[in-house]
């Protein structure tokens, strides 16, 4: 985490929440860190590339549509993604274009047994949810039987 | 602690694995302790086992599949033991809750829907689904009738991550499980509990021995030796796509099917036209929620200039008011902890 807000703040990208431990519990104790952000951060740094899996957000700004999705799509990952408008056209055209497995228009994180989430590319190739997945776990076998002729 | 130790079933105390339908000791003896990341106190006592572990529930999950009814039952009848598990989900999920929170950190709130009401919906979605596998008939070039048949793979591998173990693992043994396959699980070395937790209420349910077992350690030994093993016909994983890679290379000699949901640096995009509002209690849920350790996290934040200021000043105002507390007790808000180890997706 402390190493890639090093590197956030190398790559250039402003600091403005976090960036930090935090140790409610007395100075040895616990592990947490502050939610933190990035701002005015470019797609083509490493804090915009690499998945963390941590709390650091980095905020990056855009002016035109098609490069809304240029960005969203510049990326190794494909799991998920979200648009918020609302232009209704704008909203499906965004989803269609977004190279990821899901994408939430006006919402984030929301998900249902019966509804395929997975992703492609680095993010990996499956799906779980729905019912589709039962394909996964089962083997298709084809019988054949003569039937008389004649 | 001891309210939870005291509480909850002797399942977390006996450092022992599930295989067969019994609880065993690791083949090597060891135990290993889990640590509670809210302030780094000792969790609990869990059995460190090894490949020597994984070769005998791998055995006995072929021997369960092989021999044993579990695959030969009609999916109506696979179908209520998944929602007699659903639920003794539901009437455990404190104690679900209990022992992930403790586990791994993430807010008793969010655990109790996690581990509570939402893990027991996957398992009744998918026992719904064990009575419906059919397959379709064909005309053929030849003089011949042709139909098909939907059939268990066999033995399924689940290797799952820490950031949300009962739910990570309840996408993969709720499908595997209804159409008739056997497992054996492998939960993250920082998040046994709940699994060996899970193994114990399929038991109750009356889950035949050798269908779902589970084996708990540490080190990328156990997990390897599953990958590997040739009576193991799939395996299953969600975590780091560095991992996932590891995975599918090594389930390469024995040509098992592989699935993987790995990482991802998702996209959210807010418009100047937004509801800016929602927009932003959205980007921020969908970022910090579990401290960021999730894998759909929203972690690239993509916002039109003219309202750009206006969304980074409230994320920022919103991030300074969130203050981390300790898990056990925290009723709302996002999750801010970390386990020590953050490679899964």
């Amino acid at each position: 985490m402390s190493e890639y807000v090093r590197i956030g703040r190398l790559e250039g990208a402003e600091l403005v929440a976090g960036g930090r431990t935090h140790h409610p519990q007395g100075p040895d104790s616990g592990w947490y860190y502050l939610p933190t952000i990035f701002s005015n951060a470019r797609n083509d740094m490493r804090i915009a590339q690499d998945e963390i899996f941590g709390p650091v957000l980095t905020v990056i700004p855009f002016d035109t549509d098609d490069e809304a999705v240029a960005l969203a799509n510049g990326t190794r990952f494909g799991l998920a993604s979200a648009v918020h408008t609302r232009d209704i056209k704008r909203a499906h055209s965004v989803a269609a274009a977004m190279r990821a497995g899901t994408c939430w228009i006006n919402t984030y994180s929301q998900w249902d047994p019966g509804v395929s989430f997975g992703g492609r590319n680095a993010s990996g190739y499956s799906r779980e949810f729905g019912p589709e997945v039962m394909n996964s776990y089962t083997e298709l076998k084809s019988v054949w039987v003569e039937l008389p002729t004649g | 602690m001891s309210d939870l130790l005291s509480r909850s079933s002797t399942v977390i105390t006996r450092g022992e694995l599930f295989i067969d339908g019994r609880w065993t000791g690791a083949a090597q003896g060891g135990v290993y302790t889990t640590v509670n990341p809210a302030d780094g106190t000792v969790g609990a006592q869990v059995a460190d086992g090894s490949a020597a572990d994984i070769e005998v529930a791998v055995q006995a999950a072929r021997r369960a599949f092989d021999e044993g009814p579990w695959p030969r039952m009609s999916g109506h009848q696979r179908a209520r033991i998944l929602l007699a598990v659903a639920d003794l989900i539901e009437r455990d999920g404190e104690e679900l809750a209990r022992l992930d929170t403790l586990d791994m950190g993430k807010p008793i709130a969010h655990t109790r829907e996690e581990n509570g009401p939402i893990a027991a919906a996957v398992y009744r979605y998918y026992a719904g689904l064990a009575s419906q596998l059919s397959g379709s008939t064909h005309d053929s070039m030849g003089s011949a009738f042709v139909y098909s048949l939907r059939e268990p793979l066999g033995v399924v591998g689940a290797i799952t991550p820490f950031n949300a173990p009962v739910m990570l693992s309840a996408t993969k043994i709720a499908p595997a499980l209804a159409a008739g396959n056997t497992m054996v699980h492998k939960p993250a070395e920082t998040t046994p509990l709940s699994a060996l937790k899970i193994a114990g209420l399929f038991a109750e349910a009356g889950l035949p021995e050798g269908v779902l077992n589970v084996v708990t350690g540490t080190g990328a030994g156990p997990g390897t030796t599953l990958v590997a093993h040739p009576g193991v016909d799939k395996v299953a994983f969600t975590g780091s796509t560095q991992v996932g890679q590891e995975i599918i290379r090594g389930s390469a000699d024995t040509l098992k099917r592989v699935s993987v949901e790995l990482g991802g640096k998702s996209a959210n995009i807010i418009f100047a036209d937004a509801y800016l509002e929602e927009a932003i209690e959205h980007a921020f849920i969908g970022m910090f929620y579990s401290s960021g350790q999730v894998c759909i996290a929203g972690s690239r934040l993509l916002v039109q200039r003219p309202v750009y200021d206006q969304v980074v000043d409230a994320l920022v105002r919103r991030a300074e008011a969130t203050v981390p507390g300790d898990p056990m007790i925290r009723t709302r808000g996002s999750a801010r902890w970390l386990t020590r180890r953050s490679s899964s997706g």
